[in-house]
């Protein structure tokens, strides 16, 4: 490995690294998923820094230049990270889909093709009952105004004052 | 002064009516509020049976994210202080009027329930121990102040950080972080002994295996926390 490409390898690298910190600092990335970047950064300046560790596993791997197992390794590892991207992606996918499902139980349904404008929508379900407020058409206790004891989620609030959702 | 005690709880079905009822009889002009992470077992049920007030995420955010959302709940009720008691049994709260009225006292930011200060009561493994004491250690490098107990969950914090712990909260192993980010805006923190007991039931989140992944995130978390404007 020459020189020249071990000084444009090591500053890259540690310019990479430098940019990744500031983001973290700036709370634009997570240091949950920035890790193995880091650590990509890292063990390419170490293997950058002392080619004769990087020409002792090309050796054993069978590759000719150090410097081609430096790019392998890196391009190998970048795919380990791309996969570990997938598997939280899914994981956001499934939470995402589980939040928006709370949010539309919680929204209650509303108005079902209703023609007479009445108390029954076109599939018999009771919509929009008019009774007192007191139960939403999934049954679920909202907005109660007995006694200002339970919000909405059903939190007993021990002073007996109604609390509010996002103030 | 309202006060809260926000008690985060994942699976913790054998151990929350303890907690709690020990809460009801030793901290009685706190309020509470049990912050249930998605449990998968009955701790919810019971909960609602015993009618403990009860905010129940509907997804899994561990520690960081269920204390988040307590602290959430006390900065939009107006709260004036917040403490953490986990739901496992570890924090007696006992100690919460003490650390309530050292606060105010001494016009404090946080107080933090050590373990370490008299060493009496639960010490915690001696795995634990070393990487206690390594946090202690690297805090005080960086800012000089001496945290004996900086991954204690027994916190107690005033508005001021009640408000910077709701828009800002690490997700998971927040409390060394955590103490590091009030440091740095220069808020006030001290610490009281405290007794800690074993954990009731119910199974630590943090493993051997996790072990090393967290040292090297805390420690790189704690290091750039640092260095945040």
């Amino acid at each position: 490995m020459n020189i020249r490409i071990q000084i444009i390898v090591v500053v890259a690298a540690v310019a990479s690294l430098v940019a990744l910190v500031n983001l973290i600092r700036k709370n634009k990335l997570l240091l949950k998923y920035a890790l193995l970047w880091l650590a990509l950064g890292i063990g390419v300046c170490i293997f950058a820094c002392f080619p004769s560790l990087t020409s002792y596993l090309a050796g054993l791997m069978g590759i000719y230049t150090p410097i081609n197992m430096l790019f392998f390794a890196g391009f190998c590892f970048s795919l380990a990270i791309i996969f570990s991207l997938t598997v939280a992606i899914s994981r956001l996918s499934q939470r995402v889909k589980k939040l928006s499902q709370e949010i539309a139980l919680l929204k209650g349904a509303g108005k079902v093709n209703s023609i007479e404008g009445g108390r029954e929508g076109a599939l018999g379900y009771k919509v929009n009952s008019t009774e007192g407020g007191r139960e939403g058409a999934l049954g679920c206790k909202v907005n109660s105004t007995e006694d200002g004891k339970e919000d909405a989620l059903g939190h007993r609030n021990q002073e007996g004052k109604t609390l509010t959702e996002g103030e | 002064m309202k006060k809260l005690i926000i008690i985060p709880a994942y699976n913790e079905s054998e151990s929350i009516v303890h907690t709690v009822r020990d809460i009801q009889e030793h901290a009685k002009d706190f309020d509470y509020i049990v912050v249930n992470d998605c449990s998968t077992d009955r701790t919810l049920e019971i909960c609602k049976e015993q009618g403990f007030p009860v905010i129940s995420l509907p997804v899994n955010l561990g520690i960081g994210g269920a204390v988040q959302t307590g602290y959430l709940y006390a900065y939009r009720n107006g709260y004036d202080m917040a403490v953490q008691v986990d739901g496992d049994g570890q924090h007696d709260s006992s100690f919460l009027n003490q650390m309530a009225d050292y606060l105010e006292c001494h016009q404090l930011d946080m107080v933090i329930g050590s373990r370490f200060i008299e060493k009496q009561g639960f010490q915690s493994s001696l795995f634990r121990r070393v990487g206690i004491r390594y946090f202690s250690w690297l805090i005080r490098m960086l800012s000089g102040k001496t945290i004996t107990d900086p991954t204690s969950g027994l916190r107690l914090v005033g508005r001021d950080v009640i408000k910077l712990f709701s828009e800002r909260y690490p997700n998971d192993y927040p409390e060394p972080e955590s103490v590091t980010a009030i440091l740095r805006q220069c808020k006030k923190v001290e610490e009281i002994p405290v007794v800690m007991r074993r954990r009731a039931g119910g199974i630590s989140s943090i493993s051997m295996q996790n072990s090393i992944y967290y040292m090297i995130k805390v420690s790189l978390a704690i290091l750039i926390e640092w260095i945040r404007s």
